[in-house]
């Protein structure tokens, strides 16, 4: 039964880091893509144009964070991993908010960086604007990895 | 069913052409071109706004066909999927078709009618004129031809054959746009050939032609019931308002019965002003529509103003028959 419930604790963790790194690369892959006429057109701009192509690229990191904490909690780098099913079913689900949630705020907060790479080709002085917007919809990106995160830690308390 | 490519691959052709509108002409640079003595002083403010404008005025029709053909070759480039974009074009090929065919009968030079972008060469058009071989030609253009060309030779009715090419291009412009499954190409196609379709049943309605006539002449469109229009066109202009008025574009009826070419202008600056809150997309072949009707109605505009400057136009007529751009 051990087994079986690391099988589910680190399938939890694999999607953790794997969802949010295809939300990432896309979203960044997106955003430097919109962003390439720009930079042609005007080089100077590759400063406000990289922030917004690094802002989809956070979900990636936060999803690699979740996934080390599960591994470091079940043992897995460094002592003897055995996990009961519940355990591992438990780290599974712990680790959805930010898979999920990761995924689709990347996806979103792509869409916004690319526009702001617009505002950025037409109004270069309202690139703050298109920053600021961008960071509202990080905001539910962290929110995800705080949830993750904080189940992560405590599902060891519960002494199951 | 063409044109549903994932509108996130259209980040960088969005932006790209982003960049190019921001070169279309403002309302500043309209007045000043509207103010301008002459045609050749108009040429100038153009040539300061960066267009490549020639030494020679017989060389305007080129120069805004370049112009055209600039904003196409882009977006043949980098438009992820250009089908969608091709029953923009298709008017220019049966116009060219026209051309043609009148070249070929005639000792007109085809390169003086011939306009660009389009989906057929030129060269290619001319040598299945000149050696009589319409297959050359790609479907439907060459049934169309060939159909022109016989109704041309046994009736010797220029108009016969006009009304069998532009009817061609109404039902080629829809049919293309029917495979199309981005919904503003749909619309806006729609509009042009409920246009075309509204211009010849109002034309026919006041020479009072017959039924047959319009049978030939009004093609198919989805906002307009083609069978009403025919038999409302048969019967007259007052019948023909009448049905407009139960129509999606009855209120620019009025309009059609004091100027047609005010109604002309009112029916594209409702194209025009449709695409408004379209050009913030930032995803999406929808932007690149945009730019694209909006490149085609500055070169509308600026032929406009050179056209207007050559005959010596007031500044009030010329700028009461320019399209509302939105830059």
């Amino acid at each position: 039964m051990g087994f079986l419930g690391i099988i589910l604790a680190l399938t939890g963790a694999a999607l953790s880091v794997t969802l949010t790194c295809i939300g990432s690369a896309k979203g960044v892959g997106m955003t430097a893509e919109a962003s390439a006429p720009v930079m042609i057109d005007d080089p100077s701009k590759f400063s406000k144009l990289l922030i917004l192509q690094l802002m989809p690229g956070t979900q990636g990191l936060y999803g690699l964070v979740v996934t080390v904490m599960v591994m470091l909690n079940i043992g897995l780098l460094g002592g003897s991993p055995d996990l009961s099913l519940t355990e591992g079913l438990l780290y599974f689900f712990a680790c959805m908010p930010i898979a999920i949630g990761g995924l689709i705020s990347a996806l979103m907060q792509a869409r916004v960086t690319v526009t702001g790479v617009n505002i950025v080709a037409q109004k270069p002085s309202e690139s703050g604007k298109a920053i600021v917007s961008a960071t509202l919809v990080e905001f539910y990106a962290l929110l995800c990895f705080i949830a993750s995160m904080l189940m992560v830690l405590n599902i060891s308390r519960l002494g199951l | 069913m063409k044109g549903k490519v994932n509108e996130s691959h259209y980040a960088y052709s969005v932006t790209a052409a982003r960049i190019m509108q921001r070169a279309l002409l403002s309302d500043a640079d309209y007045a000043q071109l509207i103010a301008a003595p002459d045609a050749i002083a108009a040429l100038a403010v153009l040539s300061s706004k960066g267009w490549k404008t020639p030494d020679d005025i017989s060389r305007i029709p080129q120069m805004l066909d370049d112009e055209l053909q600039k904003a196409w070759d882009f977006l043949t480039e980098f438009a992820p999927d250009i089908d969608i974009f091709k029953p923009f074009i298709l008017r220019n090929d049966y116009h060219n078709l026209k051309a043609a065919l009148k070249c070929a009968l005639s000792e007109l030079q085809i390169d003086r009618y011939f306009i660009r972008p389009a989906l057929v060469p030129r060269k290619l058009m001319i040598n299945a004129l000149s050696e009589n071989r319409f297959s050359l030609l790609p479907e439907p253009f060459s049934s169309v031809l060939k159909k022109a060309y016989d109704a041309l030779n046994e009736t010797r009715d220029g108009q016969l054959a006009d009304i069998i090419i532009d009817r061609a291009a109404i039902d080629g412009m829809i049919a293309a746009a029917g495979e199309i499954r981005e919904p503003l190409v749909r619309r806006i196609i729609d509009t042009l050939c409920a246009l075309s379709n509204i211009k010849i049943a109002f034309r026919g309605a006041t020479l009072s032609k017959n039924k047959d006539f319009f049978e030939t002449a009004i093609g198919n469109c989805f906002s307009l019931d083609r069978k009403s229009l025919i038999d409302a066109s048969a019967k007259g202009s007052n019948e023909l308002f009448q049905y407009l008025k139960t129509t999606s574009y009855a209120e620019h009826t009025e309009l059609l019965k004091t100027s047609p070419i005010d109604f002309e202008r009112h029916f594209e600056d409702r194209i025009l002003s449709s695409l408004e809150p379209i050009r913030f997309e930032a995803l999406g072949a929808n932007p690149l529509i945009a730019f694209f009707l909006f490149k085609e109605a500055e070169i509308k505009n600026i032929r406009l103003i050179l056209a207007g400057k050559l005959a010596q136009s007031s500044g009030e007529e010329i700028r009461r028959r320019l399209r509302r751009i939105y830059v």
